[in-house]
């Protein structure tokens, strides 16, 4: 029979493909959650910041350029009320250790643009903020949500991520530990 | 990406709860869109609760969302300027219509694809299949199954 | 204590099912029936066995006994009992055990077969090992992934309540219907891997597990249309069929199944399309166990939230496994499975089902990439793409308007060949009853030329299954001089098959209507400023006055209750037509809003009105309003789809125990094979 092989052929490129399929699969479920683990690298990104919240830096600013500073990465959103629990936190922590080598970020999370400059006026926030377009970012760092904080040392490494609002105090005692190595 | 949207959920769950013990009456209230910005909201996928259009999505982002769709249209923007911004901000997955060019162009040709082949390798199928084996007396098979049958078949479709 | 015993009586029917595994293939291999009926006794008794844990389970929810993790996750004391009965599915862990109930169910109903009698013996060893493998596989993840009877070390006070969304009618037979229709389907599955194991070249597996593929396909249709009830009545989206994911998974096991069922009538007429019905029966296997894989890893979100765990994997894994071994054992069987017949004409009923059949299978492939499309976009381009409802309408819809023409043109032809003249002839009045649908329907406004025209393809299908019917009665008055009623009863029960198969098809083309008319004609509009209180506003035929809002106690009081309500009078005269109250339900615990319709208008046209917002107290508020037109004809053509089932089903058909033509060829032609 000369069709039997393409058969044969055809059956084997199916089960391929779907192999492939789960294989896919699989590794998305394996990577689902898999935010970076502190003491890997931080994934680079390229951030736009809102007019007014760049604190002397460039409209565009990429992590790695802030190598040798210590970074606090914090993920939020004008909708999240768990957010307003730190905001004054953070700005606080921020003034104080703003001249030290420390640089904080804020990345807005799907989220509009005039409920966010209004939440960043409301806090008087000063640090650097920006929209996470496409929210690139937030997939890159496999948030779970928002607010999630990620404290970056000096050599562009993640050392500790949080998943619940900040106190000063931690706030403090985390980037203290990081600017005393 | 479920498990950003069921933290999203959970704290959109939680914005409802603080709303609710503030306000007035037991559920949030949520500001309805007019007409124009209903439509617009139509075409967009909720970003919190996974499936449904922005429109029937009761949640504070969506709120959001529509509040900066009316807040667009008011400058001007045309609706397809308004959608063209959602989807550059958040990304292609905001739009309940896939386009048909780009990325998801294969998502569209798919399908086509598909059904054409299906029919082409029906078609080869078919050829192979009546250039091999024997050829059966149907109408006896059909015959000795019952005779009913056969001789309503013989009625309403052979004769010519 | 009669929970543990439940457990108990679950780790059991894992260990028969093992067992009838392992004995039923030693028992045909060695020849020992004693070694086979072992097996099967085995088999039999998971359901019962399965059916005390379920009791088990049943008495712990019935009980209060919240120290059962289960219990408390998907009941509290508020409670009421009819829920709390139905909660058994209401979640993962207790719904895969209600899964294997059924399975079991189905297990034991064919183990329980006169199996000397139907000829059909040497199948049962490999038919119970099939059987007992797939259901050890769910008793596995039951006992060992997702155990609905592990309990807490400190038991809380009060159990987290249903979820809301779950305490609709629909929602309460669904799930158990759509698991009749998978593990109602997995007994055709069996007999196929019987078959192949066995190398049989007849089409004994067909034969023997017919009407157990109906039953499955059945339960399987009766599921998704109440699904979509479910939609339509909780979710508020003002439709019927939103394309979700967990949708779209039994849609697609039905777009195969639904071929299998014409495709295996090929074989048994004419002996052809072996290999064909084979990869059928494995790829209807296979959708559902990739669509559970897909659903349950939570890789899909869909409105099915709970559904998300980790016991994806292990449903991936088993899923290579059997594909791999599926794929093997057709391999090795190819040159027993060649066709007996040539093919004499594509004009004729193989071949148009064979166009069927291919269309069917390239609807089912166009919703399963527009279901994983968002995760293969992800795992290729980074991005997820989320793919809406717009992208199944007009990709799906002409396939399936496809296949409702060819509904109309299949019953036509002969099997074998066709006289073109004849079937031209036959095509004449129905196509004259058509057009004038179609000129009636313009003159009275519809003039869109795409609904004109699918509206009259639907009309051309009617016109001819129901003659059909009319050629069959006529023709049996005639011959055996019957009056018309009792020639129609009759022809019906004499053939069963075809002629409740018709009226399936009369009741795909009454939902086709529907859907045409909702996809078409359908509109739905926000009121634009929101309407103050005693101020009308008017949708179609139909003004709503506002009379305000106001709490309502909530059905199981753990929820809070807003309805509005809306005066409804006739837009052309002012009549007072009633009353209607949509509502929002707040469930604090579960942290959910429902938004529920209020469901009015006529038969024809329904109208679907939802509380979209309201402010100061109701001073003012927002109405969301659907008009649905034809949305009725919808669930009119799914009962009528079932009661094709019924006539089809409704006693064993005379000929069962005689062999099939196919098959009666092969006596008389034995020992001069053909080839």
């Amino acid at each position: 029979m000369s069709g039997k092989p393409l058969i044969v052929a055809g059956i084997l490129l199916g089960i391929v493909a779907i192999a492939g399929v789960f294989a896919i699969a699989l590794n998305l479920v394996s990577q689902q959650g898999a935010r970076p683990k502190p003491g890997s690298p931080a994934p680079d990104f390229t951030l736009t910041l809102y007019p007014g919240y760049r604190a002397g830096l460039p409209e565009q600013i990429r992590l790695s350029d802030l190598r040798g500073k210590v970074v606090v990465m914090n993920f939020w959103a004008s909708w999240c009320v768990e957010c307003y629990k730190e905001a004054d936190a953070l700005e606080a922590v921020y003034r104080k250790y703003k001249d030290r080598g420390v640089i904080f970020l804020g990345i807005d999370y799907l989220d509009t643009e005039a409920p966010a400059l209004a939440y960043l006026k409301q806090y008087d926030v000063t640090y650097p903020n920006g929209l996470d377009v496409q929210q690139r970012i937030a997939r890159a760092y496999r948030i779970t949500g928002v607010p999630e904080t990620f404290f970056i040392d000096r050599n562009g490494v993640v050392r500790e991520v949080t998943i619940a609002p900040l106190t000063e105090a931690q706030l403090i005692a985390k980037i203290e530990a990081l600017l005393a190595e | 990406m479920l498990r950003f949207a069921l933290h999203t959920l959970r704290l959109s769950g939680l914005c409802f709860l603080v709303a609710c013990l503030l306000g007035r009456p037991v559920i949030a209230q949520v500001p309805a869109p007019d007409e124009e910005t209903y439509r617009i909201a139509k075409q967009l996928n909720c970003p919190t609760c996974a499936g449904r259009n922005l429109a029937d999505c009761p949640t504070e982002t969506c709120a959001q969302w529509k509040a900066e769709i009316k807040a667009q249209l008011d400058t001007g923007k045309s609706a397809q300027e308004v959608l063209d911004y959602f989807q550059a901000r958040f990304g292609p997955t905001v739009l309940q219509e896939p386009p048909k060019a780009g990325v998801t162009a294969p998502l569209w040709a798919a399908p086509v694809g598909a059904a054409l082949i299906f029919l082409l390798a029906a078609g080869a199928a078919m050829w192979r299949a009546s250039h091999r084996g024997e050829s059966a007396n149907v109408a006896a098979a059909d015959a000795a199954e019952d005779p009913f049958v056969a001789a309503l078949e013989a009625e309403v479709r052979r004769d010519g | 204590m009669f929970t543990d015993l439940g457990h108990l009586a679950v780790i059991f029917a894992f260990a028969a099912c093992l067992y009838a595994a392992v004995v039923s293939p030693i028992g045909a291999w060695r020849n020992d029936d004693r070694l086979v009926q072992s097996g099967r006794s085995a088999a039999l008794m998971t359901f019962p066995l399965i059916l005390i844990g379920s009791l088990g389970l049943w008495y712990a929810l019935l009980t209060h006994d919240f120290g059962v993790q289960y219990v408390a996750s998907v009941s509290s004391l508020a409670t009421p009992v009819f829920f709390r009965i139905t909660a058994l599915w209401g979640s993962q862990n207790g719904s895969i055990l209600f899964w294997c109930l059924i399975m079991s169910a189905f297990v034991a109903a064919a183990m329980l077969r006169d199996w000397d009698a139907a000829g059909d013996k040497p199948l049962l060893p490999y038919v119970t090992m099939t059987m007992a493998l797939v259901l050890g596989f769910f008793l596995f993840l039951q006992l060992f992934l997702a155990n609905a009877f592990v309990r807490y070390d400190f038991p809380p006070q009060d159990g987290r309540g249903l979820n809301p969304l779950l305490r609709h009618p629909g929602m309460i037979i669904h799930p158990p219907m759509l698991y009749a229709g998978y593990t109602g389907l997995l007994v055709p599955f069996a007999f196929c891997v019987a078959s192949l194991i066995t190398r049989r070249s007849d089409d004994l597996w067909l034969r023997s597990s017919r009407r157990w593929t109906l039953v499955g396909w059945a339960f399987l249709t009766a599921g998704l249309l109440l699904g979509g009830r479910w939609a339509h009545d909780v979710l508020g989206w003002g439709g019927y069929w939103g394309w979700d994911p967990s949708e779209n998974k039994p849609l697609i096991t039905w777009l195969i199944a639904t071929p299998f069922l014409h495709s295996a009538m090929i074989q048994e007429k004419r002996g052809m399309f072996k290999n064909w019905n084979v990869f059928l029966m494995m790829l209807t296997f296979a959708s559902m166990f990739f669509g559970t894989a897909f659903i349950r890893s939570g890789l899909l979100t869909s409105v099915h939230a709970f559904a998300a765990s980790d016991i994806g994997p292990y449903f991936m894994g088993a899923m290579v496994v059997i594909l791999t071994a599926c794929a093997a054992l057709w391999l090795t069987r190819l040159d027993v499975l060649r066709s007996e017949n040539k093919l004499d004409s594509v004009f004729s009923r193989e071949g148009i089902f064979l166009i069927q059949n291919v269309l069917f299978l390239s609807t089912a492939f166009t919703v399963f990439i527009g279901t994983i499309f968002p995760i293969l976009s992800e795992a290729i381009g980074g991005t997820k793409i989320t793919v809406g409802p717009p992208f199944f309408d007009q990709t799906a819809g002409p396939q399936m308007a496809a296949l409702v023409a060819l509904m109309g043109v299949a019953p036509l032809l002969a099997w074998g060949k066709s006289n073109g003249a004849a079937v031209g002839r036959q095509m004449l009045a129905p196509l004259i009853f058509a057009v004038a649908v179609m000129i009636a329907l313009f003159a009275a406004g519809a003039t869109q030329p795409v609904p004109l025209l699918l509206f009259g393809l639907c009309a051309y299908t009617l016109a001819q299954t129901v003659m059909e019917y009319v050629r069959g009665a006529r023709a049996r008055m005639r011959s055996m001089n019957e009056s018309a009623p009792v020639a129609l009863v009759r022809l019906a029960q004499k053939h069963q098959r075809r002629y409740g198969g018709y009226l399936v098809h009369i009741g795909v083309v009454l939902m086709a209507i529907g859907v045409i008319g909702k996809g078409f004609y359908g509109y739905d509009t926000i009121t634009t400023p929101a309407v103050k209180l005693n101020e009308s506003f008017t949708v179609g035929d139909y003004t709503f006055t506002y009379r305000g809002i106001r709490p309502v106690p909530c059905e199981f009081n753990d929820c809070q209750t807003i309805q509005a309500m809306l005066l409804v009078t006739s837009a052309n005269d002012g009549r007072v037509l009633g009353a209607v109250f949509p509502h929002r339900d707040h469930y604090p615990v579960q942290q959910h809003t429902a938004t529920i319709p209020a469901i009015s208008g006529t038969f024809n046209t329904e109208v679907y009105v939802l509380l979209a917002a309201w402010e100061d107290g109701g001073a003012t508020a927002s109405f969301q309003v659907f008009i649905n037109p034809l949305i009725n004809w919808i669930w009119v053509g799914g009962i009528v789809m079932i009661l094709g089932f019924v006539v089809c089903f409704w006693k064993a058909p005379e000929r069962e125990a005689v062999a099939s033509p196919a098959a009666a060829r092969r006596v008389v032609g034995a020992g001069a094979p053909a080839r």
